[in-house]
């Protein structure tokens, strides 16, 4: 016990140790001061260097929105969604169900015309409606041959005969 | 020897905490300025790193490194109840802890050539050697505290401030120090 007690009583005595005064404190002085303005010019260089960088990427970040990069690599990265089949079935049936069917009116002098074109496609039929259509135009209803599946298979809208 | 630098003696504390404060302001803007701070503090550390290696020389450039580490560091110093000068000592601890690491580490051509290029006393140098070496076979973290509480005089509470731990972990590395201390002399003079 007596050696711990000695143990911290060298410890604190440890103050009494001091710097010797034979060195010059003025020439440390300045030495140290040299090196803090060093220091201080280093910090000022780098300060610059730091502004000069961060202002180069803001405008190598406004070239690049204003010539369309940015776009263009949006583009590149852009996600796309996969294909939910169940959904995209009823909409593709939604979007050709025959009940869907509109009615146009069309002026007499072209409702040939566009009824001969319809004859060469197999997507719809154009019929002409025997109603009472403005004066000078003739009523045409555009109905779709065929609904699409999903599967990329196709289903007559026609009920098949046997 | 004189007893220069210790903590109760309140004139070498400079300006007090507010002065101190707008003086480490000016200091931040004006490199210039920083001498003020360094006429204020230089001696204590200088004594505290002199306590540490026991090398006058090792000492001045640790002094110096500390001072330039500190002007670094400048603008992020917050004075959060910490004096300056704590401020100062921890980095002239980490300091001394590092070179003391690396004087372990590096094989030395003959002798114990640093600590006899300028010993502040034959007497010293015999006496406190192996508190000293003790020091050095303990982890930092306890010689760093044991050195400020029981050599430069700050309080667990400072500690606490300056190391930013709780008061009860500063309280617990100060006895476990003690601990270490005690195994590490006896250890040594144990040895044949």
């Amino acid at each position: 016990m007596k050696n711990d007690d000695r143990t911290l009583d060298d410890l604190r005595e440890l103050r009494v140790v001091v710097h010797p005064t034979s060195s010059n404190p003025e020439r440390h002085k300045t030495e140290t001061m040299r090196r803090i303005h060093d220091e201080a010019a280093r910090a000022a260089r780098s300060r610059w260097r730091y502004l000069l960088g961060g202002g180069g990427l803001c405008l190598i970040a406004g070239l690049s929105y204003a010539t369309g990069l940015v776009q263009a690599i949006s583009e590149w990265v852009v996600t796309v969604e996969p294909i939910d089949q169940e959904t995209d079935r009823v909409t593709l049936e939604h979007t050709a169900d025959p009940e869907l069917d509109f009615t146009v009116d069309v002026p007499n002098t072209e409702t040939q015309e566009l009824v001969d074109a319809a004859e060469n496609n197999e997507l719809f039929v154009l019929e002409v409606v025997e109603e009472d259509p403005p004066q000078g135009t003739t009523s045409l209803v555009v109905r779709p041959v065929e609904t699409l599946a999903a599967d990329g298979s196709s289903k007559s809208n026609e009920i098949p005969r046997d | 020897m004189r007893p220069s630098t210790q903590p109760d003696d309140r004139a070498a504390y400079g300006p007090g905490p507010g002065g101190e404060r707008a003086l480490v302001e000016r200091a931040k803007a004006d490199p210039a300025q920083f001498g003020r701070l360094y006429d204020l503090h230089a001696r204590a550390i200088l004594d505290f790193l002199m306590r540490r290696t026991g090398d006058a020389h090792v000492s001045e450039d640790l002094a110096a490194d500390t001072f330039v580490r500190a002007f670094s560091s400048l603008r992020v110093f917050e004075a959060r109840g910490v004096p300056f000068r704590h401020w100062l000592l921890r980095i002239a601890a980490n300091l001394a802890s590092n070179w003391r690491r690396r004087r372990r580490s590096e094989p030395r051509a003959s002798g114990d050539a640093e600590l006899d290029a300028v010993p502040a006393r034959e007497e010293d140098t015999t006496r406190f050697e192996h508190v000293r070496a003790a020091l050095d076979a303990i982890p930092a973290r306890y010689a760093d505290v044991l050195v400020l509480h029981h050599v430069e005089g700050l309080g667990v509470r400072e500690l606490a401030a300056l190391f930013d731990e709780p008061f009860g972990t500063i309280q617990s590395r100060l006895h476990r120090g003690r601990e270490r201390l005690r195994d590490a002399v006896r250890a040594r003079s144990e040895r044949p």
